[in-house]
């Protein structure tokens, strides 16, 4: 049973509609990732279902119940804000308690409440440290004990590794994907960044244009992109015209106006052109350790696939001939991302 | 929601705008209102060039002031901006502390220097052959010039230097590498780029000289008249109402431009550090950067020094006979009650000010950040486009007849006041209220806050750096009003500044002395609020 549900949401601003009939439901337990390029809409929708902003029309409905009215601050959801937002005049222990004093805990119980969470985030000992003393990763912690000390029904998430550097940031994800399995609550995750939202997602939704254009497993969404703009999102660029594929022109002549992905993970070099076989010349070779990139115009467009550096490799301006692991077809569109 | 939200925080300006309104728009309005009552004859206006001539000085002076005071502004910002040297954070504060004086003081200050009776002249006096009074800069245009940089030069080089700070340093190091010398990099890369900042920081200093009052009134004496001086003369000693409703719309259309104008450009004035680092002082720069400093150094010090030295001079040896003389109100003298009774008014209008500009001030400033209405933040602005005098006059004309005759009140001083630091405090807070991240109110409301709870919990305690730096100026700004205060205080309630200002007006040492007394008290007191706010209030502290 799903228990956020929200149902042909829009939102205006200043004559600019930021989302247009949105729908999408998290299921109990679920963790859902929005994932879109900047200005999709992402961080506007989180704010609805917040309560920090209002839809202009559409619903949302949490086990059943519409939201319509209620503030913010009575909703019981739980965010993390892009960038923290921690209380720079309180110190760790008076963030994570202010929801806790809110929702009216005793003092006995929120201090062990506190403790709880500290725990969870790897944070025990830091009760008495002030804001401004605490780095990065730090202040991300407090931020996500904080949100979680009140056991919100429903958690959201803005961007919350955004600020940190990759290493860090990846390690993170694995924690988070870990907290949020043991939480069993609803969780919306919002990230521009698809390794994140494939580490701590059960669900993807991807978001383009005030829009949620594409739901699915991280699984799903990687075998079968089904769109260009998805395809591209997810950083697969091997797209071409169907017909400028030999093998495939005869099979796709009912639309031989279409567009094809050529997937790079796993290609290889095929002796002669064929069915299934894309050839081409070789405009680059970069060479990255165990792979070399192997850039290959076809048609007027540029591939690019990942070789193992081992094999013999074609020179620069050569004809090659490369027979990728699967040739599938994307429908053209869903405003062109790059 | 959150329109709906928006669109009633602009109701928390009701108080001020009811403040501006009654106490300045309404006064206002009366001004024109008598300006073109008929019946009475306009024609001295245009006698013997009498108002043109006093708009062109008023003007001239002001132009000349500026550059005076840019001239040693721009030096000193690159000193400050540029350099780090021991003492550094004292001396920025120290050179500052004219800019808070209250006008009187300024004035009594620069005479208790250069007068005839001044310290300068008592020194050079003792040197054979030297027995009358060698230099008598007062009444002359260099005494008002000079106080003029006094109080401008450091407001100007703080403007500059924020600034300059703010200038990437990569874009100097780029010149360099294209070949740039030290005085091309200058001209080509840093000037430009400072140009809002100068610009910005001149117009303040124009719009301060042109409605300078104090200064002119005592220094330049009745040969140097401005706008501002003249609207005084004519509405309290010629009684000629008209011809000062006249002058006093004239000079408002100046300093509503010049308001205007140095908002724009102060908005566009770059804030924030692009990591500049400041480096020591190098064998060619320490020269000029000493320079610069003793320079300002001796300009800022050495009239407050004179003043609290003449004031300690009593007779023949130094005592402290013109402080405890402030208890006695010697019958004949210019007061009808002791000087001391005009601290003690001083000290409660002051309190009054800051119980009043605090919260008008304060739901002004929340209700500009949260409406993000730049209308509101400009009508409560008003108050500092209309002189001391201009509003003084409006409030003699508007409050003297019932329904409103607060004449007799010592109310009118503290709601003119409150009026004059509201625009303060508003400024302060909005500031801070700004700074602040909004997510904060977010993350409140998502823990389960109401706005009240926010309000309380989260936004006010991060405010109580701002409420004090408020508070402070609020209590300064009233301490020191000088030109409104003349006009509409009665003689029984005289605040210490119009104290002041009848002491200097009789003659002979005493009442002199009692000036300088007089004056080094409120600048103890308003010298001690800027320490107290820069100290406490770090980074809430904006002028």
């Amino acid at each position: 049973m799903a228990t956020l549900e929200i149902t042909g949401v829009r939102f205006e601003a200043g004559g600019r509609a930021i989302l247009r009939d949105v729908n999408l439901a998290v299921a109990e337990e679920e963790t859902v990732a929005l994932l879109g390029p900047s200005g999709s809409g992402k961080t506007t929708l989180l704010r609805m279902v917040a309560g920090l902003d209002q839809p202009s029309a559409g619903s949302i409905t949490f086990d059943g119940q519409d939201l319509r009215g209620v503030p913010a601050h009575r909703r019981g959801f739980g965010m993390m804000f892009q960038d923290h937002a921690l209380f720079p005049h309180m110190d760790v222990a008076a963030n994570v308690d202010f929801g806790l004093k809110q929702a009216g805990w005793p003092a006995a119980k929120r201090e062990a409440r506190r403790s709880e969470v500290l725990r969870l985030v790897g944070m025990e000992g830091f009760e008495w440290r002030s804001i401004e003393r605490l780095s990065g990763g730090e202040r991300q912690r407090i931020a996500l004990a904080r949100t979680l000390a009140p056991e919100p029904k429903l958690l959201m998430l803005d961007e919350p590794l955004g600020s940190l550097d990759r290493g860090l940031r990846e390690r993170l994800a694995s924690e988070l994907r870990e907290i949020l399995g043991a939480l069993r609550v609803p969780a919306l995750y919002v990230t521009h960044d698809q390794f994140e939202a494939f580490t701590v997602a059960d669900r993807l939704a991807i978001m383009n244009e005030g829009r949620v254009v594409r739901t699915g497993s991280p699984r799903e969404l990687w075998d079968e992109p089904g769109t260009e703009f998805v395809a591209r999102f997810l950083g697969m660029e091997n797209i071409l015209p169907a017909a400028t594929v030999p093998g495939l022109a005869g099979e796709s002549e009912a639309t031989g106006d279409g567009l094809v992905l050529v997937r790079a993970e796993g290609a290889l070099l095929a002796d002669d052109p064929g069915p299934g076989v894309v050839s081409g010349t070789v405009v680059s070779l970069h060479f990255h350790g165990a792979s070399t990139e192997l850039r290959l115009r076809v048609a007027g467009t540029e591939l690019s696939f990942e070789l193992p550096s081992g094999s013999d490799l074609p020179a620069e301006g050569a004809v090659a001939h490369i027979r990728p692991p699967r040739i599938q077809r994307v429908e053209p569109g869903e405003g062109a991302l790059l | 929601m959150r329109i709906d939200a928006r669109t009633r925080a602009v109701w928390l300006a009701l108080p001020a705008l009811a403040l501006i309104g009654l106490f300045l728009i309404y006064p206002l309005a009366e001004v024109l209102r008598v300006s073109f009552a008929r019946g009475e004859s306009l024609s001295p206006l245009f006698e013997d060039n009498y108002f043109a001539g006093r708009l062109w000085f008023s003007a001239w002076q002001a132009a000349l002031s500026t550059a005076l005071s840019l001239a040693l502004a721009i030096p000193l910002a690159w000193v400050f901006a540029c350099h780090r040297f021991p003492g550094k954070g004292t001396l920025e504060a120290l050179l500052l502390v004219p800019f808070v004086l209250p006008t009187i003081v300024v004035a009594v200050a620069f005479t208790a220097l250069v007068g005839p009776r001044g310290a300068l002249n008592v020194a050079l006096m003792k040197l054979p052959g030297v027995s009358n009074p060698p230099i008598d800069l007062m009444n002359t245009l260099w005494a008002i010039l000079l106080a003029h940089v006094f109080y401008n030069a450091a407001f100007c080089a703080r403007i500059i230097a924020t600034n300059w700070r703010a200038i990437d340093p990569r874009t100097e190091d780029a010149a360099r590498m294209l070949g740039a010398g030290a005085r091309q990099r200058f001209l080509a890369v840093t000037l430009p780029q400072l140009r809002n900042g100068i610009l910005a920081a001149g117009a303040l200093a124009f719009l301060f000289c042109f409605t300078s009052f104090g200064v002119v009134l005592i220094l330049g004496g009745p040969k140097y008249s401005t706008l501002e001086t003249e609207i005084y003369r004519e509405s309290l000693f010629l009684f000629r109402l008209p011809i000062a409703a006249i002058l006093a719309i004239v000079q408002m259309a100046v300093t509503f431009s010049a308001v205007a104008i140095s908002t724009r450009l102060q908005s566009r004035v770059p804030g924030g550090s692009h990591g500049r680092r400041e480096s020591a002082f190098t064998r060619e720069t320490l020269v000029a950067g000493s320079a610069v400093l003793v320079v300002a150094g001796l300009l800022t010090l050495a009239p407050l020094a004179a003043l609290v030295e003449r004031s300690l001079h009593a007779g023949d040896g130094y005592s402290l006979r013109y402080y405890t003389m402030l208890d006695e109100n010697v019958r004949g003298q210019a007061l009808f009650v002791a000087p001391i009774e005009a601290v003690r008014n001083s000290l409660v209008f002051a309190v009054c000010t800051a119980l009043i500009a605090l919260p008008v001030g304060g739901l002004a400033a929340l209700a500009a950040v949260r409406a993000r209405s730049t209308l509101v933040e400009t009508l409560v602005q008003l108050p500092l486009g209309v002189s001391a005098v201009t509003l003084g006059l409006g409030l003699l004309i508007s409050f003297d007849t019932p329904p409103l005759n607060l004449r007799a009140s010592p109310a009118l001083i503290v709601f003119a006041h409150s009026l004059v630091a509201t625009p303060f405090v508003a400024r302060t807070l909005t500031a801070r209220l700004r700074s602040m991240d909004p997510r904060l109110r977010d993350a409140a409301a998502m823990l389960g806050a109401g706005p009240l709870t926010t309000f309380l919990r989260v936004e006010l305690p991060m405010l109580s750096g701002a409420l004090a730096v408020a508070a402070t100026i609020a209590f300064a700004t009233s301490m020191g009003e000088f030109g409104a205060t003349l006009l509409i205080a009665r003689p029984e309630y005289p605040t210490i500044p119009v104290a002041i200002y009848r002491y200097l007006g009789q003659p002979g040492a005493t009442n002199f002395g009692q000036a300088l007394a007089m004056s080094t008290i409120l600048m103890a007191v308003t010298a001690s609020a800027f320490f107290a706010i820069t100290r406490a209030g770090g980074r809430d502290a904006r002028f």
